[in-house]
């Protein structure tokens, strides 16, 4: 990365967050709790005794004081931007959108990580863990491939072992010829 | 009362007892079982997906072998330790290696990227050890006045109490109250999903086996805190131990000097030591309440008991931050044995197994223990009062053993501790489900984060929430459905009051002109500058 696009990349870091998005994710907030106050006349009524004040009154409570504390933070958000002049409609960049080698990381990141969730339940952690931790690392900047690999390994195993042999927690074994792997891995100590 | 068991000559008798109790503990089969206690207890506290109480119910079966006093005495020990070391990595890695941890890594993981690590594995060190010492002592010498003060308390009470902690919590957003109580409402309604916990119907499941269960807190803390961070270190290309490349001087610091923390630490926040440490001891004796809940409570009154300079710190990285809910959390363990041992009522899930374990020796706890135990209870007693003292000597070789982790890059590093996150959301309930949660929570608190949407309060509002509704709803049923409950018990009309004055004088103070009006006519400006 030029000296550059790594200053404009601090410089987009240290900028103040956007009061348009701010808003947005006060109204989503507003919008769930709309909703889940809908979804919450379901089970109104139900009571243990008739002085029971019932099984809505709890999160009907909190969802009311969400859409209150989110009627007024847009209301403060919107005097911020007032104050500021700022734009409370967020800029459409008509620019492609390129991707920072860290934002590209980071992408890569969310990606594997959900690979390795969705792996768990087919290929099991003993299998998936050194895997992941090689392409994780690999794919977020380490490049010493021999030193990679022995950590990916030893953790992997280390890791295995501690949870299912020592303190008893069966982590996922996966399905097929990898849950044979894995229970032959367990029983070996 | 108080006066009374003190001045009832029983004092002496106590120090009689708990020398022998020291003698008990410094035989070398028990020295023995003591530091295998304390090495389990911190590994256990340490490592995100292990704690204090899977640990303890891993050593019951073990303590068959062994006399009661010895075998409860190790158990006792693993908790008290446990709950300290899970500082360790809150500080280190913003990962809390024991829920007691959270509001730890709320302080204490800013302070070691401002270089300040000595400092607040010192002020960790420090406080857990003051709060411990603190805790047992309370515990040693009123006892029984506390169980007598906690038969007493009934759900209004315990309503009122969780309250003033939810009024208390709008202040972790200092400057951001409105979202501050979003969050936390947020983390209110988070904690009803599943069965309702008086009538048992189901509450938003949509017909999901998972959803039935609830949300467990430990994928949400460690999504909030741990995985978050690392999309943070990948975005701005960070180092997780600060104070330059890999820890450098700060690691150095970190590591050399005395074995004690300084003493003006003392002087410093000794009005957090003195107020959180009672206050922490006490949230421990409430039944149901244990070390979390204490360092929740310890954090937020922390807050308000340093000045308001400090107090806008908070979550930046003020060692204040890190004392506040280390000495509460530590003092509430050993207020959770204040039931135990009086009443044979488990203060936490950790004194459960405890109680499991005196069960299995044959003993029973309850209001005549002390009397036909004595020598046990003492052993216990001593142990923990040496276990505090044992986290202040060891706390240097600890720390140099975990700091060893600085000479690993950052790239394997952060890779670690996704793998840490996924084995410690996956360990508790072994539900696959609960690794989603931990990402879904870990991704939307990154952004929530960049725009000032502080997690903490979400968190805390998932602790307490479900601790909070069923007392609700008993105390107005048993009331036949009259709020006026909450102002006829004097207690709980107190906490209510203040809970309400908590909650509204920092909304109005500070985000309105009214506020700054009464704040100049006040001459609290000048103060506050």
């Amino acid at each position: 990365m030029s000296e550059d696009e790594s200053g404009i990349e601090t410089l987009r870091e240290q900028a103040p967050p956007s009061v348009s998005r701010d808003m947005g994710i006060t109204v989503v907030f507003l919008l769930f709790a709309a909703a889940f106050l809908y979804l919450s006349e379901q089970f109104a009524g139900n009571r243990i005794s008739q002085y029971d004040p019932g099984a809505t009154i709890w999160p009907r409570a909190a969802l009311l004081v969400i859409v209150a504390a989110g009627v007024l933070n847009l209301v403060l958000l919107y005097q911020r931007a007032k104050k500021n002049d700022e734009s409370i409609i967020p800029k459409l960049s008509s620019e492609v959108m390129t991707l920072s080698e860290k934002q590209r990381q980071y992408v890569l990141a969310i990606a594997l990580s959900v690979a390795f969730f969705l792996s768990q339940d087919y290929i099991g952690f003993f299998v998936s863990a050194p895997i992941f931790l090689f392409v994780f690392s690999y794919a977020i900047g380490y490049r010493d491939l021999g030193k990679l690999t022995v950590f990916s390994l030893v953790t992997g195993l280390v890791v295995f072992f501690l949870f299912r042999n020592v303190v008893n927690i069966a982590l996922p074994y996966g399905t097929g010829p990898f849950r044979e792997i894995s229970i032959w891995a367990a029983n070996l100590f | 009362m108080v006066v009374d068991t003190l001045a009832s000559g029983a004092v002496p008798l106590i120090i009689q007892d708990l020398i022998a109790g020291f003698g008990n503990v410094l035989t070398p089969f028990n020295m023995f079982l003591f530091f295998i206690g304390i090495t389990l207890g911190m590994m256990s506290g340490a490592i995100p997906g292990l704690n204090g109480t899977m640990t303890v119910v891993l050593m019951v079966p073990i303590t068959y072998a062994m006399s009661p006093d010895s075998g409860i005495m190790m158990l006792a020990v693993i908790y008290a330790a446990a709950v300290y070391a899970g500082s360790i990595s809150a500080i280190l890695f913003k990962v809390p290696g024991a829920p007691e941890a959270i509001m730890t890594t709320l302080d204490g993981y800013p302070m070691n990227q401002n270089g300040q690590l000595r400092e607040a594995i010192s002020t960790a060190v420090f406080a857990s050890a003051f709060g411990g010492i603190v805790g047992t002592l309370i515990l040693i010498f009123f006892s029984p006045v506390l169980a007598e003060f906690a038969i007493q308390l009934s759900d209004p009470e315990f309503f009122a109490v969780i309250l003033l902690g939810l009024a208390l919590v709008s202040t972790i957003g200092a400057g951001n109250i409105t979202k501050a109580t979003m969050m936390m409402c947020f983390g209110l309604f988070l904690g009803v999903f599943g069965f309702d916990p008086l009538t048992g119907v189901p509450r938003f499941t949509f017909g999901s086996n998972y959803l039935a269960s609830g949300i467990d807190f430990i994928p949400v803390i460690l999504g909030v805190f741990a995985f978050s961070e690392v999309l943070k270190q990948i975005q701005s290309g960070g180092s997780l131990i600060g104070g330059g490349e890999g820890g450098g001087s700060n690691f150095s610091e970190a590591t050399s000097g005395s074995m004690f923390p300084p003493l003006n630490y003392f002087k410093r926040f000794g009005r957090i030591l003195g107020v959180n440490s009672v206050m922490g001891t006490i949230i421990g004796v409430l039944p149901g309440a244990g070390a979390t809940t204490g360092a929740l409570f310890g954090y937020t009154f922390g807050q308000r008991l340093v000045p308001k300079s400090v107090r806008e710190k908070f979550g930046t990285g003020v060692p204040e931050g890190v004392a506040a809910p280390e000495t509460a959390n530590n003092a509430a363990a050993s207020g959770a044995f204040v039931p135990l041992l009086t009443l044979g009522i488990p203060g936490s899930a950790t004194t459960a197994v405890i109680l499991a374990a005196f069960i299995l020796h044959g003993i029973r706890p309850g209001p005549s223990l002390i009397e036909q135990q004595g020598p046990l209870v003492y052993t216990i007693f001593a142990a923990l009062l040496l276990a505090n003292v044992a986290i202040l000597l060891l706390n240097k070789p600890v720390v140099r053993l975990f700091l060893q982790v600085r000479h690993i890059p950052r790239e394997l590093l952060l890779s670690l501790i996704v793998i840490f996150t996924v084995v410690g959301a996956f360990a508790t309930r072994n539900i696959m489900a609960d690794l989603w949660t931990m990402f879904i929570f870990g991704v939307a608190a990154y952004y929530l984060e960049k725009y000032n949407y502080s997690v903490a309060p979400m968190v805390i509002g998932l602790v307490l929430g479900p601790l909070a509704e069923p007392s609700l709803r008993r105390s107005l049923t048993k009331a036949g459905g009259d709020w006026m409950v909450f102002f006829q018990r004097p207690v709980s009309a107190v906490m209510i009051t203040l809970a309400v004055f908590t909650f509204f004088i920092p909304l109005i103070m500070d985000s309105t002109q009214f506020g700054d009006r009464i704040r100049e006519q006040l001459g609290l400006t000048e103060l506050e500058q």
